[in-house]
C-alpha cells in the first residue's frame, strides 16, 4: 500500500488525473464538434427566419429541412419548388463601398474554397492587414475592428415578386459579452422590422431579456430615421418610450449597459460605417 | 451499518432529500424551473454528473491525497460537467441555449460536491454510484415538481403546449424566481407533515 499522502503520490495522482480528464474532455469536444457546428448554423438560420417575418413559435415548429428550404441555393434548387411564400437569398457586400461581391471576387479575396453560402465573416473580423477587416479607433460597438465583407440576406416575397426585407448581421458589446444577432429592415430602408440575437452572455433575467419575445416585438415598425432624416440618437431609451418617439424601444430594466449596447449597435450598423453605403446603393438601383 | 442498495438509492429521494432536508442546490432549482423540459434536462444532467463523479471519486479514494482531495473532486466533477454540456450542445441545442450558464454551474452545485466529499470518499464504487443517482433523483423530484407547477400556472402550458382552458390568465409571478421559493417551501411543508421526524428540534 502506497502512502497516499506522500509528495510522490500527490504528484502522481494530480498528473494522472489531469491527463485522463483532459483526454476525456478533448475527445468529446472533437467528436461532437461537427454536430454542434451544424446546430449553430441552423440556429443562425432560425434567427434569420424570425426577423424575416415568422413568429418564434412558427420557427420552433420547423424541422431542419423546412428551415433550409427557405434559403435559395442557386441552380440546384430550381427543379424542386419549395412552395414557400418567401425565399431568402444570401449575398456578400463590401461594407466600405456598399458593392455586392460576386462569388469569383470572394474567392479571390479570401480563399479558393470560399463559397458565399458558407462564408464565415466572423473569422475575417480581425484581419485588418490582409484588407479583409476594417479598423476603427473609436467605435460605438466597443470593438476595435470588424469584417469588411458581410452577408446580407434578401427576403423576397414570391407571390408579389418583390423584395420584402433585408436582414443584416449585427454585433456589438453589451455588459459582459459581444451580442451577435440580425436586424431586419424593410425594402425601402425606412423602418426596422425586427431584431434578434443568437449569441450573447448577458445576465439572465436582466440583460438576457434581449431574448424576451415581448421585447423583441417592440422593434417591429420602429423608424430608422428621425424627423430631420438622420439616424436616431438612441434606439433604446431608459424606461418607457415617449409616444412621440417613433425610433426607439423601451429600455430593459436593470440592464442599462446592455440596453445602451443594443442601442449603439443598431445605430452603428445602420450608419455609413455599417450597411449605410449598401442601403444607399440599393435605393439608387431600385429607383433607376 | 451497511445499508442495502435499495436504501442507498431511495433514501435521498424522500428521507434525506438534498433540497428539502439539507437545503442544498437551491440556486439552480430557482433558475431552471420555469419550464418542465428545462427542469427535466437539468435533472438528467445532474443525475449523470452526481452518479459518475461519486463513482469516480470512490474508485480512486484510496489514492487521493488528503491535501488535494477537494481539487481532485472538483477536477472530476468539472470534466463531467463539460462532457454533459458538450453532449447537450450537440443533441438538444435549443434547451442547452436556454439553460445557458446553469449547466456549467452544476460544477458549483453543493449536492455534487457534497456527495463526493461526504459519501464517496468513504464508500465503495457501487454504493457511491447508487448514492449519486439517488441524490440526483432527490434533486430531480423537486425540480420536476416545481417545474410542473411553474409552467402550468405561469404559462398555462406543459412542455410548451397549452393545457389550461382559454379563460385562464397566466400568472407572471410563477415565472419569476420567488415563486420557486414558495413552491419549495410548500414541498418541504408537505414532506415534513408526512414524515414528522424530519422536523428540526427547536
Amino acid at each position: 500500500m502506497v502512502n497516499k499522502d506522500s509528495i510522490t503520490n500527490t504528484f502522481q495522482v494530480a498528473g494522472a488525473l489531469c491527463v485522463v480528464c483532459s483526454l476525456m474532455v478533448s475527445a468529446t469536444a472533437i467528436g461532437l464538434r461537427e454536430t454542434q457546428q451544424n446546430n449553430v448554423v441552423l440556429d443562425k438560420k432560425k434567427n434569420i427566419l424570425q426577423v424575416a417575418g415568422f413568429s418564434a413559435e412558427e420557427v420552433k415548429a420547423m424541422d431542419a429541412a423546412k428551415i433550409e428550404s427557405f434559403f435559395a441555393r442557386g441552380d440546384q434548387d430550381k427543379e424542386k419548388d419549395s412552395g414557400n411564400e418567401i425565399e431568402i437569398s444570401d449575398i456578400v457586400v463590401d461594407l466600405t463601398t456598399g458593392d455586392t461581391i460576386t462569388q469569383e471576387q470572394l474567392k479571390e479575396k479570401i480563399s479558393q474554397d470560399t463559397v458565399i453560402s458558407s462564408y464565415d465573416q466572423e473569422k475575417q473580423a480581425k484581419k485588418v492587414k490582409e484588407g479583409l477587416a476594417v479598423n476603427m479607433d473609436v467605435s460605438l460597438i466597443g470593438l476595435k475592428e470588424h469584417e469588411r465583407f458581410s452577408h446580407v440576406y434578401i427576403v423576397r416575397n414570391r407571390t408579389k415578386d418583390e423584395i420584402s426585407r433585408y436582414v443584416f448581421p449585427v454585433k456589438g458589446k453589451g455588459l459582459w459579452s459581444t451580442l451577435f444577432g440580425y436586424i431586419a429592415v424593410d425594402a425601402r430602408f425606412q423602418q426596422i422590422e425586427g431584431l434578434t440575437f443568437y449569441k450573447h452572455a448577458e445576465t439572465p433575467g436582466l440583460g438576457g431579456e434581449v431574448d424576451n419575445p415581448k421585447w423583441k416585438k417592440l422593434w417591429e415598425g420602429r423608424m430608422i430615421y428621425d424627423e430631420a432624416g438622420d439616424l436616431a440618437k438612441e434606439y433604446v431609451v431608459k424606461g418607457t418610450t415617449p409616444a412621440d418617439n417613433p425610433n426607439a424601444v423601451d429600455g430593459l430594466s436593470g440592464a442599462t449597459i446592455t440596453s445602451k449596447g443594443v442601442s449603439n449597435l443598431v445605430r452603428f450598423w445602420l450608419s455609413d460605417e455599417g450597411f449605410g453605403k449598401f442601403m444607399e446603393q440599393a435605393t439608387e438601383n431600385s429607383s433607376k | 451499518m451497511a445499508k442495502s442498495a435499495k436504501d442507498v438509492l431511495l433514501d435521498p429521494v424522500f428521507n434525506n432529500n438534498p433540497i428539502a432536508l439539507q437545503v442544498l442546490g437551491i440556486c439552480s432549482a430557482l433558475a431552471v424551473t420555469t419550464r418542465l423540459d428545462k427542469s427535466i434536462t437539468m435533472a438528467i444532467a445532474v443525475i449523470i454528473v452526481t452518479a459518475f463523479s461519486s463513482a469516480a471519486v470512490a474508485l480512486i479514494r484510496s489514492r487521493i491525497p488528503n491535501s488535494i482531495r477537494i481539487i481532485v473532486q472538483m477536477t472530476i466533477i468539472a470534466s463531467l460537467v463539460i462532457l454533459v454540456d458538450q453532449v447537450l450542445q450537440a443533441f438538444v441545442y435549443d434547451v442547452s441555449k436556454e439553460l445557458s450558464v446553469f449547466v456549467g454551474l452544476i460544477i458549483t452545485n453543493c449536492i455534487v460536491m457534497g456527495r463526493a466529499e461526504g459519501y464517496a470518499m468513504q464508500n465503495n464504487v457501487t454504493n457511491s454510484f447508487l448514492d449519486g443517482i439517488g441524490n440526483g433523483l432527490g434533486y430531480s423530484l423537486i425540480l420536476i415538481v416545481v417545474g410542473f407547477f411553474r409552467e402550468l400556472f405561469g404559462s398555462g402550458a406543459l412542455f410548451g403546449i397549452r393545457v389550461m382552458p382559454d379563460f385562464y390568465q397566466p400568472n407572471g409571478l410563477m415565472l419569476l424566481s420567488p415563486s420557486a421559493f414558495f413552491l419549495i417551501g410548500f414541498f418541504i411543508w408537505i414532506l415534513r407533515t408526512w414524515k414528522p421526524e424530519q422536523v428540526e428540534t427547536e
